[in-house]
């Protein structure tokens, strides 16, 4: 024995060793148990299905239509130069199926409609909105809320992140915050935003199915410019034309 | 009366993070934006061509968000902080 480790604890070797430190055995069964909706495959998609699937959450459902393309590789780490032309949920279920073989990955190569949002985040646990626009943002809440299923936004713009969790009837939805979405842009992006993003957007998908605090209720705005983040009270809209409807409860806890 | 302004975003780019500004008593949300866009620039960064603060912007006063249709005739207060943030969309 080298000196210096006579006093050491004996230490698990396990994958999931160091998380349980924090959240034990029964937390890493609830990952393993959960089913995760990861809408989008790209820069907040690379992210956050790597640290869930790297986590052990025992099934991520990857949405994405896109195919890959050259300018996407800046930041979108689950696809390489190998994978162009080809779709993305394709690159990114290899990945992650890579990195964690005791998962399972279902991709599904599908744009997020108000037809087809019902089916695709049926039975979901949490749902990760990686989306890169408004529109079907608010079509992912929608569904979100109707269903009852907590939602973990995140979105991006050049060195500029903002991301909240929606627990649909106890706190903020999407659209209570953003009763008008932005004009479509072709967004600047780089990779370590997205990765703060999507990275924290993964932190509350564990600390939901774990148990923990939430990023409910606040809009955390990150500012990668400046390397300053900000956190805004994002309460309720009574009049939501989403969530509205739902009973107010102050309780805003993980389940 | 004196109120502030904070920018946050790509708005800090154009505005600032702080702005202080002393405006006349039955100042409106959108007097006081035009007073700072007076002072730093930029107009088209918070108003539509109809003289509108734009919709998708994030306004708060005193912590409260403002709806669009709210906004065109908020009265402010001495030491109103009002909070303007644009909304990132992209992921
Ligand atoms: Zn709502």
């Amino acid at each position: 024995m080298p000196a210096g480790d006579g006093n050491q604890e004996q230490v698990s070797e396990g994958r999931y060793a160091r998380q349980e430190m924090i959240f034990g055995a029964a937390g890493q069964e609830a990952l393993a148990a959960a089913t995760v909706v990861i809408a989008g495959a790209g820069g907040l998609g690379s992210p956050a299905a790597t640290y869930l699937a790297a986590a052990g959450v025992g099934r991520l459902v990857l949405v994405d239509f896109d195919t890959v393309a050259l300018s996407n590789l800046n930041r979108q780490f689950l696809h390489g130069d190998a994978d162009i032309g080809t779709p993305k949920v394709a690159s990114a279920a290899r990945r992650l199926r890579a990195l964690n073989r005791e998962i399972e990955v279902v991709p599904v190569g599908a744009k997020i409609t108000e037809e087809n949002v019902a089916a695709i985040v049926q039975g979901a646990d949490a749902v990760v909105d990686a989306l890169d626009s408004f529109a079907p943002r608010m079509v992912l809440n929608e569904a979100a809320v109707k269903g009852r299923i907590p939602l973990m936004h995140g979105a991006i713009s050049g060195f500029y992140g903002q991301a909240t969790t929606v627990l649909p009837g106890k706190s903020a939805c999407l659209r209570c915050i953003f009763p008008s979405e932005p004009p479509k842009e072709t967004f600047p992006a780089l990779g370590p935003t997205a990765g703060v993003i999507g990275s924290i957007q993964a932190g509350e998908v564990i600390k939901y199915l774990t148990g923990g605090p939430l990023l409910t209720g606040r809009l955390l705005l990150w500012n990668g410019a400046e390397a300053s983040c900000d956190v805004l009270p994002a309460p309720r809209d009574p009049a939501c034309p989403v969530c509205g409807h739902l009973p107010v409860t102050t309780e805003e806890t993980s389940r | 009366m004196k109120i502030h302004i904070r920018a946050f975003a790509r708005f800090r780019e154009d505005f600032g993070e702080r702005t202080d500004l002393t405006v006349p008593d039955a100042c409106t949300l959108p007097d006081a934006l035009r007073e700072l866009t007076a002072l730093k620039g930029h107009p088209e960064t918070l108003f539509d061509d109809d003289g509108a603060v734009k919709d998708f912007v994030l306004v708060m006063v005193g912590g409260e968000r403002l709806a669009p249709e709210d906004r065109h005739a908020r009265l402010l207060a001495e030491g109103d902080e009002i909070v303007i943030y644009p909304p990132v969309s992209g992921g």
